[in-house]
């Protein structure tokens, strides 16, 4: 089976030098578990430098497709992920636009299943299982046939550790391609951003009474002294099964 | 002279008045109808104007998951940054999943003013595009609001590169020369207002000084569609296994809980993941990542359950955004009560044997 990995540099946090994504890693990693057969892609205006740290972390070759900067970089993958059976990307890069849209663009266009935020992939039958995260830690099994494009959550297994050896043998191949401009964008520095706000028509002693009332608007909670233990922990069960905060 | 003949011109200082369409108290001179009653402002229920009672010529839509029938912060400051850019002469619809059961009022209550609640069919990607599909070809909004995360997020981006529309995701803020979004190392980005937004947290302030008007929308019921992708189920980790951060249900011990093996036992009866204050991690209680707080984790839980927890602004940090906060304490002034929803004033050790052995025996009975 053909594994092709996306991936591209991110930003680090502190340095704000290229470094390799989370997610992609992650990607890599797992791709390289499912298969022996694994092509990593990059699409972009990054040099070798910044995809470097992806070598030093697994990659053995990275096909890079060289773009102008600011060119929609989705008709150049398109067009060399055709024949591939699996693609496997990061949700979101650390870089660029971050967006995290790639993935369903990629699955739009080609026409393919998309599992979105895999923590791990396993094959049953002749079908696909991939463990998705959803928020507060429930995990839902999906079940896809070949081909499909999954990405891949940054809480999933990442790649080994990086290694100078790996990143002397390692290599980039350029190729160039085109893709259509996108947008210009104004880019400004991060500040506080200002939330919109509703002008309020209220009366002055209603929205004094409003701040009385406490943040956000809700009343103040209910305080319960009366009773021995075993009643109050009554209470707090009661409080939990009415809001549905569990399941017994 | 002669007063006695003479009117004087006297004001009444309990002048009737009545409330205006605006929630104002208005007076009336020279008119004795309306209320006199002036205790009657000052502590009835808020009563909140409507935003706009059309006619509408334009439309904005709103889509959301519900949880457990209600919606969470970041879908309301969606709808309410819909309810904010509509104008007197836009409508706000909303298209709410797993809100079936929710009142008129309650949709009112978040400012929509038409909404189509439809039960959640689970994973779906395929029928809630169809869906999607046809409500934007009946009512033609000119812009479409997901919150961006979890459900929202992935279906907006479904939509977008479905429907071809123009999108700008983690929307930060929604400014008249443009929206603006986070750029991964690079501050903020200016765009073009896209028909499709996909809203950060924060954008826009929830809580609004007017109702929208409630109606239900109907659409034609959609034959069955097929899915690519098949759902075999999903299944809650268990909390005790979970990182604090992903946790839906935490038990927090402060400096009151001197009987740890006995919370710990609760934590594991309840099934909820387990927190701890700055003092009993720095007694060392508790390992270091269990600290929840300004210098420790934040946490997102619908519930979060603090055992002899002050409830200090640092420890309050941390638990911002969880939406029930349960408080026992012995002290019924310590700031823990004023943040939680219920507190009980109690001794720790006892409450928590009593609670565990509440838990056990309901959830045997249950099972049976
Ligand atoms: C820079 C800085 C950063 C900090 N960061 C954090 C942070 O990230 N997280 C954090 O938690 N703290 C943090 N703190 C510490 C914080 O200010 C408080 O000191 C701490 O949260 C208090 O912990 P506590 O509520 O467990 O203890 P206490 O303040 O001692 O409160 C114990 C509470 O338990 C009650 N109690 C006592 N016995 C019983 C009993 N038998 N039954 C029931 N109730 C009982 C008491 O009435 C009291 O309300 C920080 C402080 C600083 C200066």
């Amino acid at each position: 089976m053909k594994i092709a990995v996306l991936v591209a540099p991110a930003v680090h946090p502190v340095s704000g030098r290229p470094c390799a994504g989370e997610a992609d890693l992650a990607a890599l990693a797992l791709a390289q578990r499912l298969s022996s057969q694994v092509d990593v892609w990059y699409a972009g205006a990054a040099d070798d430098a910044a995809l470097a740290d992806y070598l030093a972390r697994g990659a053995d070759n990275i096909h890079s497709l060289s773009l102008s900067p600011g060119s929609d970089v989705l008709a150049a993958l398109c067009s060399v992920l055709q024949g591939v059976d699996m693609v496997l990307c990061g949700a979101r890069a650390g870089g660029g636009d971050g967006s995290g849209l790639l993935p369903y663009q990629l699955a739009e266009q080609l026409g393919r299943a998309l599992l979105p935020d895999v923590l791990d992939l396993s094959k049953s039958d002749q079908q696909w299982q991939a463990l998705q995260a959803l928020p507060k830690g429930v995990r839902r099994t999906l079940a896809a046939k070949l081909p499909l494009v999954a990405s891949v959550h940054a809480r999933a297994a990442s790649a080994v550790g990086w290694s100078y050896a790996r990143l002397q043998q390692g290599k980039i191949q350029r190729k160039a391609a085109t893709g259509a401009a996108l947008p210009q964008v104004v880019l400004e520095p991060a500040r506080r951003a200002r939330a919109l706000v509703a002008a309020s028509k209220v009366s002055g002693h209603a929205r004094m009474q409003g701040a009385i009332a406490g943040g956000e608007g809700k009343s103040a909670g209910i305080v319960v002294k009366q009773g021995d233990s075993v009643e109050k922990a009554q209470v707090v069960l009661d409080y939990l099964r009415q809001h549905q905060l569990v399941d017994f | 002279m002669d007063f006695s003949t003479q009117a004087i011109p006297r004001i009444d200082p309990r002048r009737p008045w009545v409330l205006g369409p605006s929630g104002l108290k208005r007076i009336v001179l020279g008119d004795d109808s309306g209320s006199r009653d002036a205790a009657l402002l000052a502590h009835g229920p808020a009563h909140k104007p409507l935003r706009s009672s059309g006619p509408f010529s334009q439309r904005l839509l709103v889509v959301a998951h519900a949880e457990r029938g209600q919606l969470d912060d970041a879908a309301r400051e969606a709808i309410a940054a819909a309810a904010i850019l509509a104008g007197k002469d836009g409508e706000v619809l909303a298209l709410l999943y797993g809100m079936q059961d929710a009142a008129p009022e309650a949709l009112a209550e978040l400012a929509v003013d038409r909404a189509l609640t439809v039960a959640d069919p689970g994973y779906a990607p395929e029928q809630k595009l169809a869906l999607l599909q046809q409500l934007l070809q009946q009512e033609s909004p000119h812009t479409v609001l997901f919150a961006d995360r979890g459900e929202d997020a992935d279906l907006g981006r479904r939509l977008a590169c479905r429907t071809r529309l123009s999108v700008v995701t983690d929307v930060v803020e929604i400014a008249a020369d443009g929206v603006r979004r986070r750029q991964p190392g690079a501050g903020f980005s200016l765009r073009e207002r896209a028909q499709l937004l996909l809203l950060a947290r924060g954008v826009a302030e929830a809580k609004l000084p007017f109702v929208g008007k409630g109606e239900r929308l109907q659409t034609t019921a959609l034959s069955a569609i097929s899915e690519q992708v098949q759902d075999l189920g999903s299944a809650a980790s268990p909390a005790s296994e979970l990182a604090l951060e992903e946790a839906d249900l935490i038990v927090s011990a402060g400096n009151g809980v001197s009987n740890v093996p006995g919370f710990l036992a609760l934590a594991e009866a309840l099934g909820a993941a387990v927190g701890a204050s700055r003092v009993a991690v720095d007694d060392g209680r508790f390992s270091r990542d269990k600290q929840v707080g300004a210098t420790g984790k934040t946490v997102q839980a619908s519930a979060y359950i603090a055992l002899g927890i002050s409830g200090a602004v640092q420890h309050l940090q941390g638990i911002k955004s969880c939406r029930h906060v349960i408080a026992v304490n012995l002290d019924a002034a310590a700031p823990m009560i004023k943040r939680a929803d219920l507190s009980i004033i109690d001794d720790c050790q006892s409450f928590i044997s009593a609670f565990e052995a509440l838990v056990r025996r309901e959830r045997k009975e249950k099972q049976q």
